[in-house]
């Protein structure tokens, strides 16, 4: 049911035909993975595997009110490019980029077919995580995307705001996004992918003469989960600078598999933060191979669970030249039956010698039923590196909390600022201001870390 | 009972007088079906319920595959359990008659660890000796003698291939009620005792190697602390495996009563040998209310050359149970032998404010490969453990943490500190850490940390420059990185490792 066949299929040349085929193949060959899976051992994904999902309806702008509906998911005070896709399929009214002729940075997959096929073959075709079934299913169902090619020594001033907007449904639904970010060298660019969702509770707050919520989009309402299954290849050339994220804020209906390929050539300089907030099930996949001498990397996460969340965070980066540094931070809050993943695997590969890698989890445990499990791992064949990782588990500490009442301040609000705190870290790392101060909004309203912090941090602006 | 005397007189008499025929019956023909475990079991007249225990194993072995997990990148040779012979008894065929004709690469190896001589010969294989091991004390060795006077003696129970030759110091233990014995004695002398806590802790359906353990265990040791009893000297056995083609399957059950104490030291050894040796023992440590259990062990057991060629299996199940509130296990191990070392000390910390502690230096040299660790299981309130796991890779080892801290909904105010840290000696080897962190219960404190590096060239250079040669220095710094783990050794361990290591790590410099 995870292969299905969606209503306009982007003819392509024959090696894209080839491509969808062995991704096909491989995914029939691999099968969805189980716990007996060392790299899911924590993550049960029968949700996916017994979900009966189809091709999500096309819906039109109108449909859904026009630009005005994806107001909520702006970031205030960025000026950003958007890019809207709708049930995973890109909707060119309700987006806004710089396209221009042919240095355009941002297209769609289609338009990229037709305007640079070799260049997208060569790079779509250069991915380092070929055992991975979702990642193949992806490809075997490759048809709608967003292709970012920098051109060499271009700055791209304004981010790049990739909305995937998943519109509530009667059916369990399905969409297989690949988006393609190439920074040729000397270039530097942002990208912000950032997954919603649309429902009647959610954005639009119909409600009817009965008072009763109604959906935003023809009175719809979720009917069961629905399914993003999201591939994102990054390659840094020479001496590029990319800085991507992925911002998790979908409904609680969503199973949402993301897996991030990063190749970086010399020089380079990559930053990727993820901050998960929403779905059901959230599998982050962040993969950097460090192709080059001198690159950096740099991982940052951020997860928030609450109700029965399951997020699973797995890293791996791979050092293959030498002279890489990579730092990897993930910090979780968990609060009532949420369970976290953290698997993070440092490879450093023969001969990357002065490799300086860091590696840290931390986890606060904010009920009695939230369960982390974290899983630092190294794996190292060269001699002459740097390799350090750790990770926490705990909860606020209660000396710090005493702390701050003996000082006057209440104790949810005391609690409240331990809490963000700890997660500020996290928030700190992230280059935009905007960015950082919409998902230090989400964390205070959905750990209730009280109104004294919402008034504080809402006075920033 | 068989006292110590009656074992070293038996023992002297089969070698004077040679027992051929009977001998040659003493070793099983290489093969694994019900019969060889009924025949170990009859061979050592073993009541029913040990043999039915035996062959429920067996069965369910059976139906078990090989696990394939362990970090091993190159991998091992297909183990043809029919190759194995599963019993050998002590024989007189002796490999070496006088230690003229002992490798002398083998000789000064030992000459370097400080092994006094006649333990050398034991050590060797010149079978001549086994007499001598009814009594640790030598009287020609000064350090001997000197170490009885000042620590009390140490009580050794060697397990020479399959049958335990010889216990020493029975009588002073006896006077304070302890029980170190065999375990096939123990399952005649103390059948309840045994029966009450054997599979308890690592049940025979527990793994693969535990399971084919539980079936055809030859020998192993047995201790029993009474309640409110600090036991009088330091218990030790020491392994080997001497015969060719045999595996070593022992047994431990180490009981701690109530309010007892007692350290238990183990070393292993084994001659050179071309073959593989699997060595597939299980270890089970039960620790009541206010007990400790203090378990250090060296392995050196052959690690095959410097192509990976022989060497010993050594895939080893060894697991603690802190039943009783207060109760505390301590792990500590140096393993510096062994083709493949694959093995986790663990504890099961059931009762409350029970502590489970695991302290390792393992380390990789040639070809050989390690994946060890620990698993601290948080079942009780307040429950604390501390693992201090130190790797080093040389040559072209490859050496792998492997741990879990699992924190279950029930252990309020678990405590964990981990600590792991690697260091690579030259471009061919490998140094990984696979930790698992489970965390159920929010009032838990869990901590790891992790680091990686090679020794340090500005370290080298400050000792080179004070006059110390690179090899001298290397081992220095080495020391340094594992004296955590050592000062958790006993006085003349930690003496014995620190010495292995140097001669382990021999040739891996420059």
């Amino acid at each position: 049911m995870l292969m299905t066949e969606p209503e306009q299929v982007v003819a392509g040349p024959a090696w894209l035909e080839t491509f969808r085929r062995e991704g096909r193949a491989r995914f029939e060959k691999l099968g969805l993975p189980t716990v007996r899976d060392e790299d899911w051992r924590y993550t049960r994904l029968d949700g996916i595997r017994k979900g009966e999902f189809v091709t999500a309806q096309l819906v039109s702008a109108h449909d859904l009110g026009g630009v005005r509906a994806l107001a909520p998911f702006a970031f205030e005070g960025l000026d950003a490019q958007r890019v809207v896709m709708i049930n995973g399929v890109f909707s060119e009214e309700l987006s806004e980029f710089d396209s221009a002729g042919d240095d355009a940075v941002v297209q769609t997959l289609a338009q990229a077919i037709e305007r640079e096929p070799a260049m997208l073959e060569n790079y779509l075709t250069h991915f380092s995580q070929e055992d991975d079934a979702f990642a193949s299913l992806n490809s075997a169902m490759l048809n709608e995307g967003v292709v970012i090619h920098v051109p060499a020594n271009v700055q791209v001033g304004r981010p790049i705001h990739l909305l995937n907007v998943t519109v509530a449904s009667q059916v369990q639904t399905v969409a297989h996004h690949r988006c393609l970010v190439v920074a040729e060298a000397g270039s530097a660019v942002t990208v912000i992918e950032h997954y919603v969702a649309l429902d009647g509770g959610d954005a639009t707050n119909n409600v009817n003469s009965a008072g009763e919520k109604v959906g935003g989009v023809g009175g719809n309402v979720w009917g069961g989960g629905y399914f993003n299954n999201a591939v994102t290849q990054v390659f840094a050339k020479r001496d590029a600078k990319v800085e991507h994220y992925f911002v998790e804020q979908e409904s609680d209906q969503a199973f949402n598999i993301q897996t991030l390929d990063i190749h970086q050539e010399q020089g380079s300089d990559v930053a990727s933060h993820s901050a998960l907030f929403g779905g059901a099930l959230v599998r982050n996949n962040v993969h950097p191979v460090l192709d080059g001498e001198g690159t950096q990397c740099l991982i940052n996460g951020l997860y928030v669970g609450s109700g029965t969340q399951q997020l699973d965070n797995a890293m791996r980066v791979e050092h293959a030249k030498p002279h890489g540094d990579s730092r990897q931070f993930y910090r979780g809050v968990l609060n009532d039956k949420a369970k976290a993943v953290f698997s993070g695997r440092i490879v450093v590969a023969k001969g990357a010698d002065k490799t300086d890698a860091k590696q840290s989890n931390s986890n606060l445990l904010l009920s009695d039923h939230a369960q982390a499990n974290t899983k630092p791992q190294l794996e190292i064949y060269a001699d002459d590196v740097k390799c350090t990782h750790g990770a926490t588990v705990g909860q606020i500490d209660e000396k710090a909390v005493f702390y701050l009442r003996s000082r006057g301040i209440d104790e949810a609000t005391a609690r409240g600022m331990l809490v963000y705190s700890f997660a500020a870290e996290s928030l700190d790392r992230m280059a935009l201001e905007p960015v950082r101060r919409k998902l230090a909004g989400a964390l205070v309203e959905k750990m209730a870390l009280g109104e004294v912090l919402s008034v504080v941090l809402g006075g920033e602006d | 009972m068989t006292t110590t005397a009656d074992i070293a007189v038996l023992a002297k008499r089969e070698y004077k007088y040679g027992f051929v025929t009977d001998i040659e019956a003493d070793q099983l023909p290489p093969g694994l079906d019900e019969q060889t475990v009924r025949f170990i079991s009859a061979k050592k007249e073993e009541p029913q319920w040990l043999l039915d225990w035996r062959l429920k194993a067996f069965e369910h072995w059976k139906t078990m595959q090989e696990p394939t997990w362990p970090f091993l990148p190159y991998g091992y040779g297909p183990i043809d359990y029919q190759a194995i012979s599963y019993y050998s008894a002590p024989k007189q065929q002796a490999k070496y008659k006088s230690l003229d004709e002992v490798d002398p690469e083998l000789l000064e190896t030992y000459a370097k660890l400080g092994i006094p001589l006649s333990e050398q010969k034991i050590l060797a294989g010149v079978v001549e000796e086994v007499e001598e091991n009814d009594s640790e004390v030598d009287e020609d060795d000064p350090d001997r003698v000197g170490q009885a006077e000042t620590s009390g003696g140490i009580a050794v129970d060697a397990v020479f291939d399959s049958v335990s030759v010889a216990t020493t110091f029975r009588k002073k233990l006896a006077e304070a009620g302890v029980i170190f014995c065999s375990i096939s004695e123990a399952v005649r002398e103390y059948p309840e005792l045994v029966q009450k806590y054997l599979g308890t802790v690592v049940p025979y359906s527990d793994n693969y190697f535990a399971t084919l353990n539980s079936a055809v265990f030859s020998d192993g040791s047995f201790v029993y602390i009474p309640k409110n009893t600090r036991c009088p000297m330091e218990l030790s056995t020491y392994f080997r495996i001497n015969a060719q083609n045999t595996g070593q399957f022992e047994r431990t059950l180490i009981v701690a009563d109530e309010g007892s104490h007692v350290s238990y030291l183990e070393g292993c050894t084994a001659p050179q040998r071309d073959e593989n040796q699997l060595h597939a023992a299980v270890v089970e440590l039960v620790a009541m209310k206010d007990a400790t259990i203090k378990y250090s062990t060296i392995q050196n057991w052959y690690p095959g050359d410097e192509n990976g060629k022989g060497g010993i299996y050594n895939f080893v199940t060894k697991r603690g149970a802190c039943r009783g509130d207060n109760s505390h296990i301590s792990w500590t191990q140096v393993e510096t032998g062994s083709a493949i070392t694959w093995k986790y000390p663990s504890v099961i910390l059931q009762g409350d404010h029970s502590h489970g502690e695991f302290y390792s230096v393992a380390l990789t040299n040639g070809c050989q490969q390690a994946d060890t660790g620990t698993k601290m299981i948080h079942i009780g309130r307040d429950t604390k453990s501390t693992i201090v796991s130190k790797g080093i890779s040389a040559g072209r080892g490859h050496n792998a943490y492997r741990g879990l801290v699992k924190v279950l909904p029930k252990a309020v105010n678990a405590r964990n500190y981990t600590q792991c840290d690697s260091l690579l000696i030259g471009k061919e080897c490998g140094a990984h850490t696979f930790p698992y962190i489970e965390v159920a219960n929010p009032t838990a404190t869990v901590e790891h940390e992790a680091s990686t590096s090679k020794i340090a060239e500005d370290q080298l250079f400050y000792c080179q420059q004070r006059g110390i040669n690179e090899e001298h220095a290397v081992s220095l710094i080495v020391n340094g990185f594992c004296k955590e783990v050592f000062k958790e050794l006993p006085m003349e361990f930690a003496v014995e490792a620190t010495k292995l290591l140097a001669v382990s790590l021999e040739g891996s410099v420059g």
